[in-house]
Order: structure tokens, then C-alpha cells, then sequence
């Protein structure tokens, strides 16, 4: 299968010696792409700016913090769903689906698990089996994770090459990436008129793998239920967020 | 007797604005009677007639759009549109056996003539074009042949002139909507292809379904918007077909060479000794060859797109055809042009005068099996086993708790909208069950809906300045503003509200009491969905 290179021709890419790696010509460029599909699932591409990322890399673990905790890991997930990832839902029992739906997130690929007990044993034994056939897989720990139990999952993780999302605090889970969110601010309600329309917020990348972190404001849920970015407050390098 | 011979593609021809690995598609001719299955059951075209499948109309007479039926329409809403109207099922054999005088006229043109569907034929330009001196020229003549074809009051079909058959399909659709042909110049294909729908490419058959809704869920409508996307984008998250619909987007209607279609040798015959004097034999006999040539093609990781379909009688009768067919032909696809050619042509009055002694199947073009992103499109992936699996087994491990998926069940209040079901009780795979109804119902709350939904809704008292409680009246007016919230962790502003929405749940029952529901904001900037019912007041479920 070979793939379009819009400013080099085929030929002068598989020209270029192998040992002229720098060289940012065809087959490199192109390995490199299909190196970033695997390693990463498809994620919203304000979220994808403010993390320095093309996706959500495969193996990690995300934590969502804040006020918006649950929007941000509806928003985050919602590409890789729409493009055949299945997702998980463990543990968190009230999710409401509408808003779901409406962030984009196709619901036929999405399944619902209720722990039977409490107890943290049970949900991490869920939660393993979990990664093992979804690509995401969305939770909120019942209670201290012990170390153990954070490293098996942890493994797991790494070697499904899932991802893990965590609604609010980790409680010992080890997160790489930690999306915030702040001062929330919603629009288009009054003191008994108009309706709740949309939430400004700002949201905060950080963690030891963020390089570019950075905050921006943006609308979540915009009045379509969906994440929207309209502008970049912060003067960190954040790549084209509107 | 037709002869055909195949499209053959040009050398590659270096296209200045692209890269190397495109190639231009030859000029070609796409010609439609959208309303052939209707004109062709021979009634006078003012009288109201539809052709249907599967419930659903295909193709209508003009008599029969004089009182608004259209196609897609179902059958009932045509017949309430107008009760006259005549419905008929599909005939395939019936449109060929009308179709073949218009073939005989083609073939005049071009040794190249390629039936998509009776009706629908596709033959190269450039001999004919020379020939006849230009383009222009050689549709004016096709125009006064083609105009004989049918009586007046039917509209002349649709003709479209593009670089490659996909372009030229489109150029086609935008002839019908027109009423005029449509000629692309070879530079003016982007120019073309932009504007249009992206459904127009599965209307063409050169992607599938659920490609073009895929797309729609993304937002991308038209084909100008696929085209804006970077190509190294569309190929990662949908492997060929998607770098083949933005490669038509672009207008640039070739695959690249190693995937081009190309012509195969394969064939199987079926030669007997006793004559066979019955249609549906002939077809019985040649299935098991359909069956083979296929599965030899499909061997080699190719699949077939244009079947040659030859028959012939103990009196050297012959009928031949090149069936072609984007989408790549199955055995009984393949069995069916089998089927609709010895009918058509025993239908044709002497045209046969004897028993068929041969069937030849040739594969005559053939590209490679692009496979089509399992999953995205119907059929398994890895992905959906692996959660099929996973599924199974955190049912088993999910004691005393559950594992369940949406189903769409309408509703009013965010809890009920979809019921939550047990996922061994349902067919996961089976997307229709999450499918939300169009109109929304009526007293629905507006989007944003809330993310958390509480499954034992707190209980709270809503208060207003002086600390009296808040309630909603018989007539749905509040009897004061809110002004605080108070529940067991203590007391909380209301900083915003708006509301109250009422809600008769069930209006009909006098032993439920009315409720209504409010949007408050607190003064932490948390919002809540607060409802009434019995003067109780609860958070039935929270924006977060």
C-alpha cells in the first residue's frame, strides 16, 4: 500500500540511503506515521495540542481532575470510540449516557460494568480483565489502590496497550498524563431564565511525559454537548488549539 | 450480437500537481436512465408507475412524480401520495431484455461498453471522441441515436464525461440533477467533486455505507471537506478505502499503480453436449463455475469487478456481455447476470432458436482485495472480538454486580432515556440498539445533558431569602425564587437557576403527582438538575 506524499515523489524517497536518517524525506516521514497510529489512538485534537500529542498513547494512563473531571474523559475518549475502539466503563455506575452521546462518543461501543462489592480487590481484578479486550477503559477507584494491585495494573496497561482513564483522584494508581480542570464558568443561565448552555473552563495538561503542557480555555460541554477551544490563554508552545 | 472488448487504462501518465503514484484515468462516458426499471415495463410514461425493493421505491414515471412520489419513498406513503399508482417489483431480466437495442446502438461507438445495471452503461470517450470530433460533437450524436431509445415524456438520461469511471459516475449524478450533460475538462475535476455530498460516493458504490456515515459522525459532509484532510490522516484511521475516497475527493479518479485495477485471464467454461432448453438449468449448471472462478480470484487476494458473461446456442446464437461492478462481484452476483441474460434474451422475440450449449465466465478485471477496516463497516474486527471476550468473561468475574450496555428506549428524563441491559441478553454487535429517534421528546431538556446521573437521588431543601421553602405550583410557577440549597454536608448559594421545567410523566394516572425540574448553579460553580415531586425536592443528577 503506498501512500501519498504531497511534496516528495516516490522514487526520491526510496532513493534516500538508509543511512541519511535525518533527512526528513518519504520513508521516514512515513514510518514514523504509521509508528504514531500504533503507538497512539485517536484523540480530540484540542486535547491532542494541549498534550503535545497526536493521540493518546497507548500504555498510559490519564487522569482527569476538576470540576469538569467527567466531561474531560468523555471528551478525551471520543475519537478513538468513533474510529472502533470499545470502551469500558467500571465502577462509575451513575455516568449519565445522554451527555455520553451528545460529546460524540458512539454508544454501541460502550460497555457498562457495576462491581458487585466495594472492595478495591475486586474492581482491580475487573479492571485487569478489562484491559484485556478494551482499548479504553474508564474508572474511578473505590478506594486505595495498594502498590501491587497498581503495578499489576499498570503491566497490564502497558501490555495491552490500552488506555486508562481515571475520573478524579488516582487514590495510588500511577497516572503519566494529568488533565485539570478550573474555574468553571456557565453560560446562558440566569436567575430564572435561559437554560444552562455551555461551560467555560479551563483545562491544565501536566505530568513527567507532557512536554508542551499548557492550559487553555475552553467550552466543555459546549451548548452541542461537545468540546470546543476558543482560544489558548496560556503563552506556552501549544500547536493551532482553535 | 455485441462485441465487447475491455476499458483498457492508459500507460501511467505523470499528473503534474500530484505525486508520482497517481495516474490519470482514461476520459470516460458514464451514461444513466435513472428510471429505467420503470420506464422499461412499457407503459406510456404519463401513466403513475414505481419500481420497488425491499419496500422501498427505486425508480418512478414522470406520471407518477406529477403527484410527488419520489424515489426512496415506501410503498405506503406512495400509494397515500397517490392512489392509482402502479407498484411493481424489480426486474432485472425485463430492463436488460428492453436494454439491449440501446447496447446495439453503443456498440456502434466504442468496443468498450461496460453494463453496470440495465440502464447504466460506462464505454471510454477518447476513440469515439476522435472519431466524431470532440467531445462535444460525439454527445450531440450520442444525444439524436440515444433520443429514439425511449417514447417521448420519459427525460433523456444522464451523461457525464470525466477523467476515470468513478469521476465520470459523479459527473453523471450531477447530469440527472441538471438536465443537461456534464462535461469535466481534465484540469477541472477538483472543481467538480468538491461541492458534492460525500453520500454521492456510496451512491456510486465506490465506498460503502457505513464509510459515508462514519464521516458524517466526524462532520465531514462534503467532499471538499474530505479533501481538506491530510492524506497520511485519512490512511492511518481508514486504510484504503478511506485514501481511495480522498483520492476522489481530490479529484483524482485512479487508484495508485500497484493497486490499479488490471486485467486477469481467469475464466471457466461450461460446455455441454445436450443442448439445454430451460433458463433456470442454465443457471443451475453454471453455478458451481461461478462459484469456482471466484474463489480462484479470491485465492489470490483479489477480487473480480468486471465479469464477461458469454453464451452460446447449438445455432451459434450469442449473447455476450461485460458486467462490471465496483464494488466487486460475488459468485451470486455473478450467478444473477447470469440469470437476468438468459432471461432477457429468451425474452426478446427470436432472438433464440435453440438450446444453450456454452457459458463462458471470464474475469476480465480484477483489483486487489483492499479488505475494508473489519468493524468500521459491518462484519468483526480484532477489536470487537477482543471485547466480545472480555465482555464474556467480566460477566463471569462481575458477581453479584453487572455488566451492561445502553438501549435506546426514549423518555424524558436523562435516567430513562436509555435503559441499561444486561450485555449477554443482547447482540452487542448489533448498532441499532443504541440508534437515538430523530425527534427528541417533547419536554426533553435541552443539551448539554448531565454526566453524572444519580441513581439514589439526594434529597435536599431548596429555600428562598426569608428560608422559606421553595415549591412549584399546580400551574408550574415557582412560589419563590430559590435561593439556597441545604442538604445533609450543609448549605450552598444558588448563584443561577432557571426552570421550572413541569413534567407530566404520566398525566393520565391521577396517583402520580406532577414534578418539575430546575438547573441550578451553586456558588461552588457546581450545576445540578434538581427535581420536585410531592413537595420533595432531589438532585436527580449533576454537570460535571
Amino acid at each position: 500500500m503506498s501512500i501519498p506524499n504531497e511534496s516528495h515523489s516516490a522514487p526520491s524517497a526510496l532513493a534516500v540511503p538508509p543511512q541519511d536518517a535525518a533527512s526528513p524525506h518519504g520513508i521516514e516521514r512515513l514510518g514514523a506515521a504509521r509508528l504514531a497510529t500504533e503507538r497512539t489512538l485517536p484523540l480530540d485534537p484540542v486535547l491532542g495540542a494541549l498534550l503535545g500529542s497526536e493521540g493518546l498513547v497507548r500504555g498510559q494512563a490519564v487522569a482527569c481532575r476538576g470540576p469538569a473531571a467527567r466531561s474531560l474523559a468523555i471528551a478525551a475518549s471520543a475519537s478513538a470510540v468513533v474510529l472502533g475502539s470499545w470502551i469500558a466503563v467500571l465502577g462509575v455506575d451513575d455516568l449519565g449516557v445522554e451527555a455520553v452521546a451528545d460529546a460524540g462518543l458512539p454508544l454501541e461501543r460502550l460497555v457498562r460494568v457495576r462491581p458487585g462489592s466495594d472492595g478495591v480487590r475486586a474492581w482491580a481484578d475487573l479492571c485487569l480483565a478489562a484491559l484485556d479486550g478494551f482499548e479504553l477503559l474508564l474508572t474511578s477507584p473505590p478506594g486505595r489502590v495498594p502498590t501491587p494491585l497498581a503495578t499489576a495494573i499498570r503491566r497490564r496497561l502497558r501490555s495491552r496497550a490500552g488506555c486508562l482513564l481515571v475520573i478524579g483522584d488516582p487514590r495510588g494508581l500511577e497516572v503519566d498524563v494529568e488533565l485539570s480542570s478550573a474555574t468553571p464558568s456557565w453560560q446562558g443561565i440566569g436567575t430564572g431564565t435561559g437554560r444552562l448552555a455551555d461551560r467555560n473552563i479551563e483545562v491544565q495538561a501536566s505530568g513527567r511525559r507532557v512536554h508542551r503542557g499548557g492550559v487553555a480555555s475552553v467550552s466543555l460541554p459546549g451548548s452541542d454537548g461537545r468540546l470546543h477551544a476558543p482560544e489558548v490563554v496560556s503563552s506556552s508552545p501549544i500547536r493551532a488549539a482553535v | 450480437m455485441v462485441v465487447c472488448t475491455l476499458l483498457r487504462w492508459s500507460p501511467p501518465v505523470r499528473s503534474a500537481r500530484r505525486s508520482d503514484h497517481v495516474t490519470v484515468g482514461v476520459r470516460t462516458i458514464t451514461i444513466r436512465w435513472s428510471d429505467w426499471p420503470v420506464s422499461a415495463l412499457g407503459h406510456p410514461p404519463g401513466r403513475p408507475a414505481a419500481v420497488i425493493v425491499a419496500n422501498r421505491l427505486i425508480a418512478v414515471s414522470p406520471g407518477a412524480a406529477e403527484f410527488g412520489v419520489g424515489v426512496g419513498e415506501r410503498r405506503r406513503s406512495a400509494l397515500r401520495a397517490c392512489p392509482d399508482l402502479l407498484i411493481v417489483d424489480r426486474d432485472p431480466a425485463l430492463e436488460l431484455a428492453a436494454f439491449e437495442s440501446v447496447l446495439e446502438i453503443l456498440s456502434g461507438y466504442a468496443p468498450g461498453v461496460e453494463l453496470v445495471e440495465p440502464g447504466h452503461i460506462r464505454l471510454p470517450a477518447r476513440g469515439p471522441s476522435r472519431l466524431f470530433g470532440g467531445e462535444r460533437a460525439l454527445l450531440d450524436r450520442l444525444a439524436v441515436d440515444l433520443a429514439e431509445v425511449r417514447p417521448a415524456g420519459w427525460s433523456p438520461p444522464g451523461v457525464g464525461v470525466a477523467d476515470g469511471r468513478a469521476l465520470s459516475a459523479l459527473a453523471t449524478l450531477v447530469s440527472i440533477t441538471a438536465g443537461h450533460p456534464e462535461v469535466v475538462p481534465s484540469d477541472r475535476s477538483p472543481d467538480l467533486v468538491a461541492g458534492l455530498p460525500v453520500s454521492w460516493l456510496s451512491e456510486i458504490g465506490e465506498v460503502p455505507v457505513d464509510f459515508v456515515s462514519l464521516l458524517d459522525r466526524l462532520g465531514v459532509r462534503r467532499l471538499g471537506e474530505l479533501a481538506a484532510l491530510a492524506p497520511s490522516d485519512v490512511v492511518s484511521r481508514f486504510g484504503p478505502v478511506g485514501l481511495h475516497a480522498h483520492r476522489l475527493a481530490n479529484g483524482i479518479d485512479e487508484r495508485p499503480v500497484n493497486t490499479a485495477v488490471h486485467e486477469s485471464t481467469s475464466a471457466v467454461e461450461l460446455a455441454v453436449d445436450e443442448p439445454i432448453h430451460d433458463a433456470s438449468a442454465v443457471v443451475f449448471a453454471v453455478r458451481e463455475r461461478a462459484e469456482r472462478l471466484i474463489s480462484e480470484v479470491a485465492a489470490s487476494g483479489r477480487v473480480c469487478v468486471a465479469v464477461r458473461v458469454t453464451i452460446e446456442t447449438e445455432h451459434s446464437e450469442r449473447s455476450e456481455h461485460c458486467w462490471y461492478r465496483e464494488e466487486g462481484l460475488s459468485a451470486a452476483a455473478v450467478i444473477d447476470r447470469v440469470r437476468w441474460q438468459v432471461d432477457a434474451w429468451t425474452r426478446r422475440p427470436g432472438a433464440i432458436t435453440s438450446g444453450v450449449v456454452l457459458v463462458r465466465l471470464a474475469a476480465e478485471q480484477v483489483r486487489p482485495d483492499e479488505g475494508s477496516q473489519e468493524g468500521l463497516w459491518g462484519g468483526r474486527s480484532e477489536r470487537d472480538e477482543a471485547a466480545l471476550r472480555a465482555v464474556a468473561r467480566l460477566t463471569s468475574l462481575a458477581e453479584g454486580g453487572a455488566v451492561e450496555v445502553p438501549v435506546w428506549s426514549g423518555g424524558r428524563s436523562p435516567a430513562d432515556r436509555h435503559r441499561w441491559v444486561p450485555a449477554d441478553t443482547v447482540d452487542l454487535l448489533d448498532v441499532t440498539r443504541v440508534s437515538r429517534d430523530a425527534a427528541p421528546w417533547p419536554g426533553a431538556l435541552p443539551a448539554p445533558a448531565p454526566t453524572v446521573v444519580h441513581r439514589d437521588p439526594p434529597e435536599v431543601h431548596l429555600l428562598d431569602i426569608s428560608g422559606e421553602p421553595v415549591l412549584v405550583t399546580g400551574r408550574g410557577e415557582m412560589s419563590s425564587a430559590p435561593h439556597e440549597l441545604v442538604d445533609r454536608t450543609g448549605s450552598r448559594r444558588i448563584v443561577a437557576w432557571a426552570g421550572p421545567w413541569p413534567l407530566h410523566e404520566r398525566w393520565w394516572s391521577p396517583a402520580v403527582k406532577r414534578s418539575a425540574r430546575l438547573q441550578v448553579v451553586l456558588d461552588d460553580d457546581s450545576a445540578h438538575l434538581v427535581a420536585v415531586q410531592r413537595r420533595q425536592w432531589s438532585i436527580e443528577a449533576t454537570y460535571e
